[in-house]
């Protein structure tokens, strides 16, 4: 653990800017044979203009069940969530339609998130035609820029989905959603189906238009390297809650969660000491149907104490934009 | 001593085009060789051709396959049946879906190991618990009294690492052990593999796309690409100089703590 005092002076320079994105004390509990499941339990988290804020945390853990609330394709049980002070969650009728191409989606799986009778030019030229009403022979000389953009040739429009490659396919689902100029993209592990080059390539796009467009962009991902090497601030999630949110570069120095330790712990290195014992975190997660009380991830815990088992621990402020939910802290 | 030699192996499908040209390595004993390569270099053809498992079309068109100083590629189903599971394992990377999800876990493991050994059905339970503890599976006699689906993935991964093992092969393939594992459980499954070739001197062949689990296990590494093998050498060759243009340019996508991070401006 590093629980060195900290030089944290350039830290703050990370997140100035308005805020985009605002989620306040969000939980979401699904009912599961007459038991309740917590997907997610009281998150609040804010997301500045042109910010990339990434999400990490195992399977299960809520990352997804939050994108889709902030989607708004999944309601929340408690708390609120406003996107440049609208609770858009709230709006009814036209006016949550005319809201909706505020916030557009990446998803892990490119193919299956295709139509396989579209043509990509179709699918490019939807958003345009549905939002602004563009006139389809405009819609579809925009779709060509929009590839090349992304940096594919205009000729991919007459193609269908199955006639391209992975790393083809995400480029053209992310050039889909910034098409109508979303305030805030959220890519649900985005890069989580592509090889380790091309994730590298999409990364590097994603970067490059959220900065070129001011893009707010939400990245989720359970690869803590390559979330940290992406994103600004990075939020560590375990079971449905942020144990630790802070700026991304300071991320391998100077986490404080014991939890964040073990998942920076569990990735192999490639240029790792092979003859060096791995430190492993003993256990699985355990179920979200039986939450006992205290800190969810006291039972896993090298440094839980009784204290621990007790008080569910806040996410506290340590200064320098580092939030930390751990009572030993 | 090299316990299994490829020599100029090329697999060919249906279509006529190879998914594996001309690859030539060996394994030693107690040795782990990973592959690594990025989806359709044919790392899992290539395993797969060592047991004759090959998809329907699939074919092993030229070259050798010499395990124990027999050719694999031109031996009858009979001796093959007879090295498989017993002599070579193999463990794929969903267990989960290649067990039947309404019989317990119990009775299908029993059926892999007695389909090579004749064992007692006590003889049989000591050794599978046995297994089981050494995988750090806690509660062996719940996982063998469970169904699939009550066991998470990272449990069901390590059942098939132990059903693999039972037998004491000499040589384990895996093809991506831990591609569909959290990060915290994939640490687990790695410990645990690095654990059986300590104690047990199996030799291993891993087929991943994560250069830090091959890395982390490997003696030595063979790096693939579009059906070739780009390069094959000891694992600190490989990692710290690589010679290929193309194992360079994998090491440096990966995403590494600490490493860089994508420009901002």
């Amino acid at each position: 653990m590093s629980g060195t005092e900290l030089d944290r002076k350039g830290s703050d320079k990370d997140q100035e800017g308005e805020t985009l994105l605002c989620v306040e004390h969000v939980s979401k509990v699904f009912p599961v044979k007459k038991r309740r499941l917590t997907a997610v339990d009281d998150v609040s988290l804010t997301l500045y203009k042109g910010e990339m804020l990434g999400v990490v945390g195992e399977s299960g853990c809520g990352k997804s069940t939050l994108a889709k609330i902030i989607a708004g394709s999944l309601k929340a049980t408690s708390g609120r969530v406003t996107l440049n002070g609208i609770e858009y969650p709230k709006l009814k009728g036209t006016a949550a339609k005319n809201h909706r191409r505020n916030i557009q989606m990446v998803f892990q799986d490119p193919l299956s998130s295709f139509s396989p009778r579209m043509k990509i030019g179709t699918y490019l030229s939807e958003p345009r035609r549905n939002y602004d009403h563009l006139p389809r022979s405009e819609a579809w000389r925009e779709a060509g820029a929009l590839l090349e953009q992304v940096g594919l040739p205009a000729s991919f429009l007459d193609r269908f989905p199955h006639e391209l490659s992975g790393g083809q396919l995400q480029r053209v689902a992310i050039a889909r959603a910034i098409a109508i100029d979303p305030p805030l993209l959220i890519c649900d592990e985005a890069t989580g189906a592509l090889d380790v080059s091309i994730q590298d390539q999409i990364a590097a796009l994603l970067v490059r238009l959220i900065k070129e467009r001011n893009i707010g962009c939400l990245f989720i991902g359970h690869d803590p390297a390559l979330v940290r090497s992406i994103s600004n601030r990075v939020a560590v999630m375990y079971l449905g809650r942020v144990v630790e949110l802070m700026p991304s570069r300071l991320l391998e120095k100077e986490h404080r969660h014991p939890y964040t330790g073990a998942l920076l712990d569990s990735i192999f290195d490639v240029y790792c000491d092979q003859s060096a014992e791995i430190r492993l975190l003993e256990g699985e997660p355990p179920s979200p149907l039986r939450l006992q009380s205290g800190c969810a991830f006291a039972p896993r815990c090298p440094q839980c104490t009784e204290r621990c088992r007790r008080t569910v621990p806040e996410l506290k402020d340590i200064g320098g934009g580092h939030f930390v939910a751990c009572v030993e802290t | 001593m090299n316990i299994l030699e490829i020599e100029h192996c090329t697999v060919c499908y249906k279509n006529g085009t190879p998914a594996v040209s001309d690859v030539t390595f060996a394994v030693r004993e107690r040795e782990i060789v990973s592959i690594v390569g990025e989806s359709g270099s044919g790392k899992t053809t290539l395993i797969r051709a060592i047991l004759g498992l090959l998809p329907p079309g699939g074919h092993v068109t030229e070259g050798k396959i010499v395990f124990n100083g027999m050719d694999l590629v031109t031996a009858d189903d009979r001796t093959l049946r007879d090295i498989r599971g017993r002599s070579i394992a193999m463990i794929f990377q969903d267990v989960g879906s290649s067990l039947d999800p309404i019989r317990r876990v119990g009775i299908q493991y029993r059926e892999a190991v007695c389909a090579h050994e004749d064992l007692t059905k006590k003889s049989f339970f000591t050794r599978a618990r046995d297994m089981l503890a050494r995988m750090h599976l806690s509660d062996p006699d719940r996982v063998m009294d469970a169904y699939p689906f009550e066991l998470s993935g990272g449990m069901k991964q390590r059942v098939g690492i132990a059903m693999g093992m039972t037998s004491a092969p000499r040589l384990l393939l895996a093809d991506e052990p831990t591609s569909a594992l959290d990060v915290t459980i994939q640490a687990q499954v790695v410990s645990q593999m690095k654990e059986l070739r300590d104690r047990y001197g199996a030799s291993m062949i891993l087929v991943t796309h994560n250069m830090g689990v091959a890395s982390y296990l490997s003696d030595r590494i063979g790096v693939m690409k579009s059906s070739r093998m780009v390069e094959f050498g000891t694992r600190d060759d490989i990692i710290l100089r690589p010679k290929d243009p193309y194992t360079v340019s994998l090491l440096e996508a990966v995403p590494k703590l600490g490493g860089k991070m994508y420009e901002r401006n």
